[in-house]
Order: structure tokens, then C-alpha cells, then sequence
């Protein structure tokens, strides 16, 4: 009776809605598809269809269903079905697979998917990797100021004297950043050839002005002399061309601001050689096992100590209880909205720092900070439960035995504590490496320029931007797999440490 | 008992007999959705047998249709994004061929491109849509300045305007799209300078022929830093609704931005008075065009019943009514691609697009050619991360190829 009643529905809604859906999941980490391609196809070419599928299709009954499923349009052109669910989706696509057709877009490709995972062979902000940040494209213009810690550290203090001579002609520190000399503001330089008046008027093509520019500025960064003068040269005959001579102040400056192009030209391409800096992207991987390891840390610590406050005789402990546990209420998005607004309005006003979502530096940090926030509420509830339930008599006695604070913690509370510990690691390490809508909402599409991609995330960029499904079912059942060992682990372990009054 | 019920069950016989055919109309396009509204409403009023269900799912539209479409249960209506995304479903058969509906008769043929695929028309091309310089007319005319007819003079008002404290562009950077549409925008114009014809580019892409840095790529990235320096100094931190504030209030004079979010703007602030021109890539006036195609269309999914379809083909139809092109235009604010469509009550920026469109031409948008991927990922992600100084130049143009090659259309 009690098979029936319970254990049979338990099981088959497990099967149902588990193994069924798992064991798709599966068959597709084994293809190619790209999410939209139909395993059966949908509409085809009267001939393509009799050829490829109908011809190979052996058995009558066989032939008939699919004509049962497949209406010829008016035209005679085209067979078309409509959609189809359930047994006669999967005897459809039986047929279709044992006729020997398969589209282009949802083929097998055995365990290609997952030997790619892990032999390197998914996208590179997949894995934890060593780059070069640059700072400067020496192709585009200086700008008007840098930072003055980024500018010092990574550009000024790897220059000899020499190239710090030539920077000092460029970048003067004036209150907390660097700023470009106006002499050598290309944007300046090059209004002397804009502006000479025989442009202005229009006798001389503005298109000689923007080819005599492009090759003085090509000479520059080649730092190429004769290539200047050449350029100069073809320049001032063309301008010559439509006007009286230059006077010989006219000449002067015209070659003092083309000297002044090349010496641009040769600071541009030491700094966009030189002002760069190391830095280490976490990738995918490396994200999710940070946000994991500092969210179950942390979460847990701050949840534990909170308790430990709360479970004293403090005034209002219930409303502080409430308070704490408040956060865990909110929907994700709803944290989300509210740490972006305070990261974005609030802190930079409060503390003069500009950027903080967009850091890199910052960014995994703030993150986990607010999840630790989120979470550590729900976890103070389970340790707060476990510390009530620690009998008063035990601790009375250990403290008439002379025990202090530390050793009762150590020799009573934790132990005793050991299952709310496993609860609450059990949940916090399976809801960190499943986490998606906090980032989602917090970070959005710009997670891989700040390196803040979790797990689940990249597999619905694999799924949905790069038309990878079957690789991101792949890395869907690793993940999965993932979680299963990691906190069945931490279970037997924990466990194990469980000790009973 | 048994009376009731059966009286029960007459009464559903009749209730489904009256039951308005019921259709699903699917839409992304966020902006004005009280005109899309208020269109469907109109066409139920005078279609009685039939009601619509409005889905819209405004970020991510293709991961939820596509979700959709693999379990065979696509809208019957469908609201895409021209070129790709038409081909995309077309190709797997999602789409009903629309060829020989009269509907298509009624469009203009410069935009029948943007649903063709192998030949047929497998889409109802809406509305036409411009990226490029939004601009605040006062601040210009503060300032004493025009709108911009080549890069140099995009570089000297930027100039003015950073002289006067005003920024010059509001950014949008820490969404990916915005900087998405740009490379790939100066990308099409640059195409023009090496005389490659669009089309012929995606084609050479296709076949492994070309790569996309067969563009003066260097000017390329000098136009995409110019773009960045002249933002906001912390534009990394600022999503769409930053962008719209800042430029619905004066406190940065030009955006980058198709036509769509002028309707945001203007709601913010219904005083600002915009005026939109061309980005310039070029220091020669004449190469400077609207970045500008048909935006999105109306499809009708293969997977509906018969009648159904029937159903939906009919408000396609009805679109192209002139009270529909009415609200289209009056209340969703959009353009229009039918022939003859009058679009002059939209407002100063559309009709800068559509006089500039027809005095200069158009570049068209190459990225709704590009494989979905590439544009998603490569161009979107790589030169988000670009200006986020995390990869170089030279990547940027290396992983677009690479994501190309494995993503060859056939």
C-alpha cells in the first residue's frame, strides 16, 4: 500500500522529471546542434523528401505515418507538418534517424564536446589565463589626460632616461592625472593645416590636407624621415599649385608642425609599446570556483557569527533577526537593483572612487559580496536553530567546570553544530556554482570584458549567443557532475564529524 | 446531476464554437509598445472571429524563440530582426513563404532583400531604421556649431564641447550591443573606401575568401578610441538608461544610437529638440551615409494550424490598410516600408534619416548579414573588451575571422 501511495509516484515523477529530462540532456551534450536546427525537418523539397527519407523509409507502416504527418502544400511543391509533441514526436524521429537522415546542424559527434572542454578547445575566456592589458593603440589619438597611477606603474617607471625626457615632453602631472601638452595635441597640429587659409577657402582640396596628414602620420609612427619629407614636400606643391608662394614664415611652419607630427608619431609608439601591464583573467572556471570558495566562506562565517550575537540575551535580538534574515526575502533582481544603484550612485559619491562594477580588480569581490549579503541571512536562521537546540544544561556545566568562551565553542558548540554546518554547506556550495541571475542582473553583458562570467552563464552565452548547444549541454552535465561530487563529498565528510549527545 | 452536467458541457460546445480564433503575436522591439498595443486592438476591433495574445520578450528575444521554436511551439506572429534572423528560420523551416501574398506587392523593393532567402520572401519588412548621430540642437546652436559632415568635424565639435564641459557623446558601454553596432558600422563604411560591396564581403566571408581586416583597420580602432575618449570618463558603468538620461538632459550633446531610442529621449524629455545626422567616417563629405536598413519585419510560423495561419497572414494584410499605417506610424513611431507610406508626422530626426537616405543613399546594416554568432560574440564581446583595454586590435579582427570560419553559412 505504502509502495502505491508514496514511493510509486515519487519514482515516477523522478523519472518523469528527472531522468528523462537528463537523459536528453545527454543524447544532445553528444551533438553539434545549434539550438534551432529541427531534428526532423519541418518543410522540405517534394524531391528531397521522396529521395532522402521516404524511399529509405523499409516498412509500410512507417510510410504511412510519416504521410499521415507530412501534407503535400497545394502547389505540389513542398511536404510541410506541423508541430508534433510526445510518442509520435519520438516515432518521427526514429524514422527519420533510422532512414539515415541527419541535418547538418544536429549531428552526432560522439564525446567531442566534452574531450574539447578539456583539452582546451572551447573558447579561450573559458579557462584562467595570463594577458597583456594595453593601454594605448598607437594609431589613435593622444589622449587629453591619463591616470596618473596606471601612467607612473606600468608606462613611466619602465622608460630610460631618455624616454622619460621624451614623455616629460608629452604628459605633464598637474592635479592627480597627467595631461597632454598643448604643443603636442595632435588635434592642435593639425589645425595648422586645416585652417591655412587657401584650405579654408577651398582653393586647396581638403582631401590633399587628409592624405598629407595620413602619410606624415604613417612616417611618424614608422619614424620614417624621408617618408616626411616626401609628404611635405608633395604637400607644399600642391598647395602651390592654387596659390602665390609661401613666405618663408608660412614654410617654416608648416615644416616645424610636420616635425612635430613625427615626434608624436615616436612617443605614440613607445607608449603603445611600452604602457602595458600583466594581468591574470580568471576566465570561466576560474570565476566560478572564486565566487564559490569566497561565497561559502564567507557566507557561512558571517552567518555563524551573527548567530552567535543573536543567541545572546541582547534587547530587540528578534527584530535584529529579522532584519538580518530580511535580505533573503528579496528576489535576486531585486539585490541586483539595488547594489547597482548604490554602486553606481551611491559610492562613488560617498567615497570619490569612479569605478567599481566595470573594474575587473573590484568587480569578483563585490559580487560575492553581495551574495554573501543575500544569503547569509537564511544561513544565520539554520545555525540559530542548531545553537537552541544546544540543551542550556550542558553549557551550565561546562562553564561550572571552568571552561571558558573559546572552549566551550570549540569542545561544545561546534560539535554540536556539526548539522547545521552540513546543511548549510551543503546548500550554499550548490547555490554558488549554480548562480546566474545575481551576475546576470549585476554585470550583464559586459561579464567577459570584466571578467566576471559564472559557470552557468557561459553555458547560456554557449547556448544562445555562439549557437553552441551541444557543447553547452556538454558543460551543463559537467557542471552537474561537478556539484553532485563536491557536495556529496562534503556530505560523507561531514557526516562523519557529526557527533551526538 | 446528470442534467447539469450535460448542460455543462453544451454550454462549452457553444463557448468554443463563438471562441475568437486565438493568435500569438511574439515582439521584442521595447520602445512604444502602447502602439503595438493599440495597432493589434484596432485589428481585433474589426476582426471580431479573431483574438491576439502579445508575448514580447524585449532582451535576449532570440534565446526565448529559439527555446520555442525547438520545442515546436513558436508564436504564430513573429516580430525579427531582418537579414540573419529571417534567413536563420527560413532555412529550417520555421517560417511560412510569404512570395506570393499581396501584402509583399504593396512593399517597397529596396527593402525586399532583408527577408529574402534562397529566393523567396519569408517576412513582411516594417520598419526602417537609421544609426547614427543623435544630436541636441540647442547645445549645437549654443555652442555656434553644425552637424557634422566629415570626421574632422566630428573632432572639432567634440572639441568644442569638452572646451565648453559639455560631453560629448553619452556611451553606453557596459552593455555589449552599443559597441556592437559601431564597430561593425564604421566597419561598412571603411568597406566603401576599399570599394567592396557589402554584400560581396559577407559573401567572400562565407567562402573563406576574405577577413575582416581587409579594412584599413587601424583607422578602424582609431575611430572606435575616439568614440570611447570622448565619452563620459566613466562610461564603462553606464547602461541604456544612463545613456537616455544624460542625453535627455543636456548633459551630453550626441548619441549613438538608431532611431529607436529618439522615442526614449523624447519621453524622458518631451522639450528636446534632436536632430540626427550620419556618423562620419570620412573626411570626404560625400562618403558619409546613414547607416541605415529595414530594422524588423513580421513573419508567420509553418507550425500553425491552418487556420491560424490564415488568421495571422490576414493582419499581415491588414497592416498595410491605411489606418493600420496610421497607428504604425502615429503611435508606434516607427517608419514604414510600404510604398508611398507618409512618414512626415515622426519628427525632425526622421526625416533628417529619410532626406539624407534619399539624397546620399544608405550603407546597409552588414551586421544583420553576419552569422549570428559573430555578431553576438566576436563583434559585440571583442570590441566591448577592446575598449575595456582586455584585447588588442589584432584579436579582435583574429577571433571575428575564427568565429566566422566555424560559423560559415552554406
Amino acid at each position: 500500500m505504502n509502495f502505491i501511495l508514496f514511493v510509486a509516484p515519487a519514482l515516477l515523477l523522478y523519472a518523469l522529471f528527472f531522468l528523462l529530462p537528463f537523459g536528453q540532456g545527454l543524447r544532445i551534450s553528444t551533438t553539434n546542434w545549434d539550438g534551432l536546427t529541427p531534428k526532423t525537418p519541418i518543410s522540405m523539397d517534394k524531391a528531397e523528401f521522396e529521395t532522402k527519407i521516404l524511399s529509405k523509409v523499409k516498412r509500410a507502416s512507417d510510410r504511412e505515418f510519416l504521410l499521415s504527418l507530412y501534407e503535400l502544400d497545394a502547389a505540389g511543391e513542398q511536404y510541410a507538418r506541423l508541430s508534433i509533441s510526445g510518442l509520435k514526436r519520438y516515432r518521427l524521429e526514429r524514422i527519420v534517424k533510422a532512414a539515415g537522415y541527419a541535418p547538418d546542424k544536429y549531428r552526432d559527434v560522439g564525446v567531442e564536446n566534452y574531450r574539447s572542454i578539456f583539452t582546451g578547445g572551447v573558447d579561450q575566456r573559458f579557462y584562467p589565463r595570463a594577458f597583456q592589458e594595453t593601454y594605448f593603440n598607437a594609431n589613435s589619438t593622444l589622449p587629453a589626460e591619463t591616470e596618473t597611477v596606471s601612467y607612473e606603474k606600468n608606462f613611466l617607471a619602465k622608460l630610460d632616461t631618455q624616454s622619460v625626457a621624451l614623455a616629460a615632453k608629452f604628459y605633464v602631472a598637474d592635479d592627480g592625472a597627467y595631461r597632454l601638452a598643448p604643443d603636442m595635441d595632435e588635434f592642435v597640429v593639425e589645425d595648422a593645416f586645416w585652417t591655412l587659409p587657401q584650405v579654408e577657402s577651398g582653393d586647396l582640396d581638403s582631401g590633399a590636407v587628409d592624405d598629407f596628414l595620413a602619410s606624415a602620420k604613417k612616417a611618424g609612427l614608422a619614424q620614417d624621415r624621408a617618408a616626411l619629407e616626401a609628404a611635405v614636400q608633395a604637400f607644399v606643391a600642391k598647395a602651390l599649385a592654387v596659390m602665390a608662394p609661401f613666405s618663408d614664415i608660412e614654410k617654416a611652419g608648416i615644416d616645424r608642425n610636420a616635425d612635430r607630427l613625427f615626434e608624436i608619431g615616436r612617443f605614440k609608439t613607445l607608449l603603445a609599446s611600452t604602457w602595458t601591464a600583466k594581468k591574470f583573467d580568471l576566465g570561466v572556471i576560474g570565476f566560478t570556483i572564486f565566487f564559490a570558495v569566497g561565497n561559502v566562506v564567507l557566507a557561512n562565517l558571517l552567518a555563524f557569527w551573527i548567530a552567535m550575537a543573536l543567541d545572546r540575551k541582547i534587547k530587540s535580538r528578534n527584530v535584529l533577526r529579522s532584519v538580518f534574515f530580511l535580505p533573503n526575502v528579496l528576489s535576486m533582481i531585486v539585490v541586483a537593483l539595488i547594489w547597482s544603484f548604490i554602486f553606481f550612485h551611491l559610492l562613488p559619491r560617498l567615497t570619490g572612487i569612479q569605478t567599481w562594477m566595470s573594474d575587473s580588480a573590484k568587480a569578483p569581490w563585490l559580487l560575492v559580496g553581495v551574495s554573501v549579503w543575500q544569503a547569509a541571512g537564511y544561513y544565520m536562521v539554520v545555525y540559530l536553530a542548531g545553537l537552541q537546540n544546544i540543551p542550556p544544561d550542558v553549557i551550565e556545566a561546562a562553564m561550572i567546570d571552568g571552561a571558558g568562551f573559546w572552549n566551550r565553542l570549540k569542545r561544545i558548540t561546534l560539535p554540536l553544530l556539526m548539522p547545521a554546518f552540513t546543511v548549510c554547506f551543503f546548500i550554499s556550495i550548490a547555490n554558488a556554482l549554480k548562480c546566474f541571475d545575481l551576475v546576470y542582473a549585476m554585470v550583464g553583458t559586459s561579464g567577459y570584458a570584466v571578467g566576471t562570467v559564472p559557470f552557468v552563464m557561459d553555458i547560456f552565452f554557449d547556448a544562445f549567443a555562439r549557437k553552441l548547444a551541444g557543447l553547452a549541454t556538454a558543460k551543463a552535465t559537467l557542471l552537474f557532475l561537478a556539484i553532485l561530487l563536491l557536495t556529496g563529498a562534503q556530505l560523507i565528510i561531514m557526516k562523519r564529524k557529526e557527533v551526538q549527545l | 446531476m446528470k442534467r447539469i452536467l450535460s448542460l455543462l458541457l453544451v454550454l462549452f460546445a457553444l463557448a468554443g464554437m463563438v471562441q475568437a480564433q486565438k493568435l500569438e503575436l511574439y515582439y521584442y522591439k521595447q520602445e512604444n509598445q502602447e502602439g503595438l498595443k493599440k495597432l493589434v486592438a484596432q485589428f481585433v476591433k474589426e476582426n471580431p472571429g479573431i483574438s491576439i495574445d502579445m508575448l514580447i520578450v524585449p532582451n535576449d528575444a532570440d534565446a526565448t524563440m529559439s527555446a520555442r521554436a525547438a520545442q515546436g511551439k513558436l508564436p504564430d506572429i513573429l516580430q525579427m530582426q531582418s537579414y540573419s534572423r529571417v534567413a536563420e528560420y527560413a532555412e529550417k523551416g520555421y517560417l511560412v513563404d510569404l512570395s506570393k501574398q499581396a501584402v509583399l506587392g504593396k512593399v517597397v523593393d529596396s527593402s525586399k532583400p532583408s527577408v529574402t532567402w534562397n529566393g523567396k520572401l519569408w517576412g513582411l519588412p516594417m520598419d526602417f531604421a537609421g544609426i547614427g548621430i543623435i544630436y541636441n540642437k540647442d547645445i549645437f546652436a549654443k555652442f555656434g556649431l553644425q552637424p557634422p559632415a566629415t570626421y574632422r568635424d566630428l573632432e572639432r565639435i567634440a572639441r568644442t564641447l569638452r572646451t565648453n564641459n559639455v560631453t560629448p557623446f553619452a556611451g553606453l558601454l557596459k552593455e555589449n550591443w552599443s559597441m556592437g553596432h559601431f564597430i561593425t558600422l564604421v566597419h561598412t563604411n571603411l568597406l566603401a573606401e576599399k570599394k567592396i560591396a557589402p554584400a560581396k564581403f559577407v559573401a567572400d566571408m562565407n567562402t573563406g575568401k576574405t577577413s575582416y581586416g581587409v579594412v584599413d583597420t587601424d583607422k578602424l580602432f582609431s575611430v572606435i578610441d575616439f568614440y570611447r575618449a570622448n565619452m563620459d570618463k566613466n562610461a564603462e558603468e553606464w547602461n541604456w538608461n544612463e545613456q537616455q538620461a544624460a542625453f535627455a538632459e543636456g548633459k551630453a550633446a550626441m548619441m549613438v544610437q538608431g532611431l529607436w531610442s529618439y522615442g526614449a529621449a523624447i519621453g524622458t524629455n518631451p522639450k528636446l529638440n534632436c536632430g540626427f545626422a550620419p556618423f562620419p567616417v570620412f573626411n570626404d563629405a560625400k562618403m558619409n551615409k546613414f547607416y541605415a536598413d529595414v530594422d524588423s519585419c513580421f513573419g508567420v510560423s509553418a507550425q500553425s494550424p491552418a487556420d491560424k495561419k490564415a488568421a495571422a497572414l490576414k493582419f499581415l494584410e491588414w497592416l498595410a490598410t491605411p489606418q493600420a499605417q496610421k497607428i504604425w506610424v502615429e503611435d508606434y513611431k516607427l517608419t514604414l516600408s510600404f510604398k508611398g507610406a507618409d512618414v512626415s508626422k515622426l519628427g525632425g530626426p526622421f526625416v533628417d534619416l529619410m532626406g539624407g537616405v534619399e539624397k546620399n543613399g544608405a550603407y546597409p546594416w552588414t551586421f544583420a548579414s553576419y552569422p549570428t554568432a559573430v555578431f553576438e560574440d566576436a563583434c559585440k564581446n571583442g570590441a566591448q573588451q577592446y575598449v575595456f583595454n582586455k584585447k588588442t586590435a589584432e584579436a579582435v579582427i583574429a577571433d571575428i575571422d575564427k568565429q566566422w570560419a566555424a560559423n560559415r553559412k552554406k
